[in-house]
């Protein structure tokens, strides 16, 4: 098997650089946009600090605060970011989310960087395996994970135009240079295929792309990009697969396959999906992500036997 | 200021207060007990520009109640005003009423749901701060609980005024010295809150709340400040009904028909005098 030299492909700007950059362009023109950051920074932000200092907020080391905050001004007309890393955004602050946000409808825009494993080596404070779950409780939250810098654009953009409440879900690592075969309304086909289709996003679906390419297949590789929730279109897409596999980097409960199967349920589609996510336990072990991921079982090696089912894992 | 008329106006809103939890078995009255004169001073002397006629105008002033259980409080205040009826606050906390148990803002003059400790707080520095952003001069005035102060979220939110000047922003806490499983003091120190408020960085008072000369002198005297202003209020959970005074097993206990008796009959008396 070909050896997956894939960090010489990687794009030199960050996915925050590029979301941040985005957002800065429509707030040049548009007062109303406001930045907040728990003390997570980028690069594209500091320039965003210099050039447009009413228009950012840093709001400490205070996620809770950070969130009632966003909420008074969006009450009063602000189109608000709210940015930290992912597990931060998400747990710390899941209550004043659910009671200043969600329950009042608020049009604000979570942005968690570090998704998955992305803060490898810094152990279970640092992860966010189970933000997905977590968040898909808030009442009308729409969840994007985008995994190239066209979706990025196109996500700011419209959250800019008519703002939602939503998370988006950044990787903290630089996305691969890859081509899309096919743009569709909440997903991108990185590859389409039929019969088999292997759905992804983030990290993994980068590694998925070279992965089928090592061998002969006529799989789909599909990124969901709007993680939550799934559109009636996406399963009317996914359906007239025979086998479909969820590979993320997220427990497997409460995850993109558990969303994918309430989704099959609700409309009626009796189909098994085999889903694939991090085994629900703590890890602390150092050595990077892919020798962490590796050692749960879902390395290049592991993913392969699963796509190519040479043989079975558990996960 | 006629302090007599206050005091009256404060012993029929107890008395009204009472009766709407009465009537609905719900509700926590000597929560909104503590802040009575606060509200009367606030509401009958014209110090809170909202009324009937600029509700729905951005420009003014604006009351969040944190400690969300006694955000009810302002029911009969906004009956008074015109802004809800006698027949909302009959059917307090009933099916398809108006006015909840909790708050929301569904009913005009509530700018955000609260009755989680804390966030109401943090909320009404994120609306002080849009306000001033708006270069509007309205007020905003947010009360606490002196239990709620137990929240961290709370020193977050103080921090974060303090460093951005939110002096459109009035905090008011309302120290009754009595949470839920008994007095702060003995369960959890909270100790001076207004030197913990004092060295977050606000102008800080420290008054009799139940005092209507005590209300006007910080009021009137506030004045052009330099900082963000907090007013601690000290204050006797329940006053007004003796039985009820400084005893935390009442917070959400409701009156039995002979208590409901005796507590009307003693506010009657506050109310003729």
């Amino acid at each position: 098997m070909q050896s997956l030299n894939w960090r010489s492909i990687l794009k030199n700007e960050l996915p925050r650089d590029i979301l941040i950059n985005e957002i800065f362009n429509a707030a040049k023109n548009d007062r109303k946009i406001i930045f907040i950051s728990a003390d997570l920074g980028a690069k594209a932000l500091d320039r965003f600090r210099v050039e447009l200092p009413e228009q950012f907020l840093f709001a400490g080391i205070s996620e809770q605060n950070m969130i009632d905050v966003a909420a008074g001004l969006a009450m009063n007309g602000f189109k608000v970011f709210c940015y930290a890393m992912a597990p931060f955004i998400t747990s710390r602050c899941l209550e004043q989310i659910k009671v200043a946000i969600a329950c009042q409808n608020l049009p604000v825009s979570l942005i968690g960087v570090g998704i998955g494993l992305g803060y490898d080596n810094a152990g279970p404070t640092h992860y966010a395996p189970e933000d997905i779950a977590l968040m898909s409780t808030m009442g009308g939250i729409n969840i994007y994970t985008p995994g190239d810098e066209e979706t990025i654009k196109l996500i700011v953009k419209e959250q800019i135009r008519k703002p939602v409440f939503s998370y988006i879900r950044i990787e903290r690592k630089a996305f691969i240079d890859l081509k899309i075969e096919k743009r569709e309304r909440d997903f991108n086909l990185i590859k389409e295929g039929e019969g088999k289709i292997v759905i992804s996003s983030g990290y993994f679906k980068d590694k998925l792309n070279l992965i089928l390419k090592t061998k002969e297949n006529n799989f789909s590789l599909l990124d969901l990009w709007k993680t939550y929730p799934i559109n009636i279109k996406t399963v009317e897409y996914l359906k007239k697969y025979n086998e479909i596999i969820v590979i993320e980097e997220h427990y497997r409960s409460g995850g993109v396959g558990s969303k994918i199967l309430e989704a099959f349920n609700d409309t009626g589609i009796n189909k098994k999906i085999t889903r694939i996510g991090l085994p629900k336990k703590y890890f602390f072990e150092n050595g990077g992500r892919d020798s962490l991921l590796s050692s749960l079982n879902l390395g290049d090696k592991d993913l392969e036997k699963v796509i190519f089912k040479e043989e079975g894992i558990s996960s | 200021m006629n302090k007599d008329k206050l005091m009256r106006e404060a012993a029929r809103y107890r008395k009204e207060i009472l009766q709407m939890v009465y009537r609905a078995q719900k509700g926590h009255a000597p929560s909104c007990f503590s802040m009575a004169e606060l509200l009367i001073y606030f509401f009958k002397n014209n110090i809170i520009n909202l009324n009937k006629n600029n509700i729905n105008s951005s420009n003014r002033d604006k009351i969040i109640i944190s400690k969300g259980h006694a955000a009810m409080g302002l029911y009969p205040i906004y009956r008074d005003l015109g802004i809800v009826s006698d027949e909302d606050i009959k059917n307090f906390a009933t099916e398809n009423c108006l006015l909840r148990l909790y708050a929301d803002p569904t009913i005009s003059g509530i700018e955000t749901v609260t009755g989680s400790l804390g966030n109401g707080f943090g909320i009404a520095a994120g609306i002080a701060l849009a306000e001033k952003k708006l270069q509007r001069e309205n007020k905003i005035y947010t009360i606490l609980g002196d239990g709620e102060c137990y929240e961290g979220s709370v020193w977050e939110s103080a921090i974060f005024i303090a460093h951005h000047n939110l002096k459109n922003l009035i905090t008011i806490v309302d120290r009754n010295n009595l949470s839920i499983l008994g007095n702060t003091e003995e369960q959890l120190k909270l100790d001076s809150l207004e030197d913990k408020w004092k060295s977050f960085g606000f102008k800080t008072f420290s008054i009799d709340g139940h005092s209507f000369e005590d209300l006007d002198r910080v009021f009137k005297n506030i004045g052009e400040t330099e900082k963000p202003i907090c007013i601690i209020l000290n204050t006797v959970k329940g006053k007004g009904v003796s039985y009820m005074e400084n005893d935390p097993l009442w917070h959400n206990r409701i009156p039995n028909n002979s208590q409901f008796a005796d507590a009307i009959s003693e506010l009657e008396v506050n109310f003729e005098k």
